[in-house]
């Protein structure tokens, strides 16, 4: 399941209600904001996304997910609007039986999520200039 | 080609927001598919990417250049993606 957010994502409470009775093994990943890339300073961050393909694209994602992995259940939730430096960005949780499952899912999802869920940034940095990021 | 005009709802984001100065708009044309609309759409913009550049969304869903556009279709051209 995944959700676009524009308000701030509160990492404790979706951990806190992201549970299952069969899960022996839950994993989280939370990526921040930094004060860093390539080199110069960041000062804030402005994250948009297309919510609907987004969601689309994260349930091809959840179903590879599950054939490959023994997982219960992953969750993605992503941050849109203006960051600061330290603000959670992305969170991603997967519930499995055990954490050897646990763990490649959940570094899978990340990375695909990254890779392919229709969303854009752009960072704003100390000398005032901005510049959208292209990861290749 | 195809033989009749349709008309689509095309979807502007990031980049390519920046360069129409919309969100998003309806346009009529005599297009096959997203790769022709693109192309056609590219004449009265200074689109800053190519087509080996962005991927394309037909009805919020990740599609290809080539698909069967279709009246009242939604078009998406996504510039490179970077979240996390």
């Amino acid at each position: 399941m995944f959700t676009l957010s524009d308000s701030p994502i509160d990492a404790a409470r979706l951990s806190a209600d992201f549970a299952d009775q069969g899960a022996g093994a839950v994993v989280f990943f939370e990526g921040r904001v930094r004060n860093r890339n390539e080199g110069r300073n960041v000062v804030r961050l402005h994250y948009e996304g297309a919510a609907e393909i987004a969601s689309s694209e994260f349930a091809r994602i959840e179903a590879e997910l599950r054939e490959t992995y023994a997982i219960i259940d992953v969750a993605c939730v992503h941050r849109v609007g203006t960051l600061r430096i330290g603000e959670t960005a992305v969170w991603v949780g997967v519930l499995a039986g055990h954490r050897d499952a646990a763990f490649a899912a959940c570094r899978a999802a990340i990375d695909e999520a990254k890779a392919r869920l229709p969303i854009w940034k752009k960072e704003e940095y100390e000398d005032g200039t901005s510049g959208w990021i292209n990861h290749p | 080609m195809a033989a009749e005009p349709i008309t689509v709802r095309v979807e502007y984001y990031a980049q390519m927001r920046e360069a129409t100065r919309k969100n998003g708009e309806r346009v009529r044309a005599l297009v096959a598919n997203p790769h022709e609309l693109y192309e056609q759409l590219r004449r009265q913009y200074d689109f800053p990417l190519g087509v080996e550049n962005l991927r394309v969304a037909v009805n919020q869903e990740m599609s290809d250049w080539n698909c069967a556009l279709q009246e009242g279709d939604t078009v998406a051209f996504l510039p490179p993606v970077a979240g996390g």
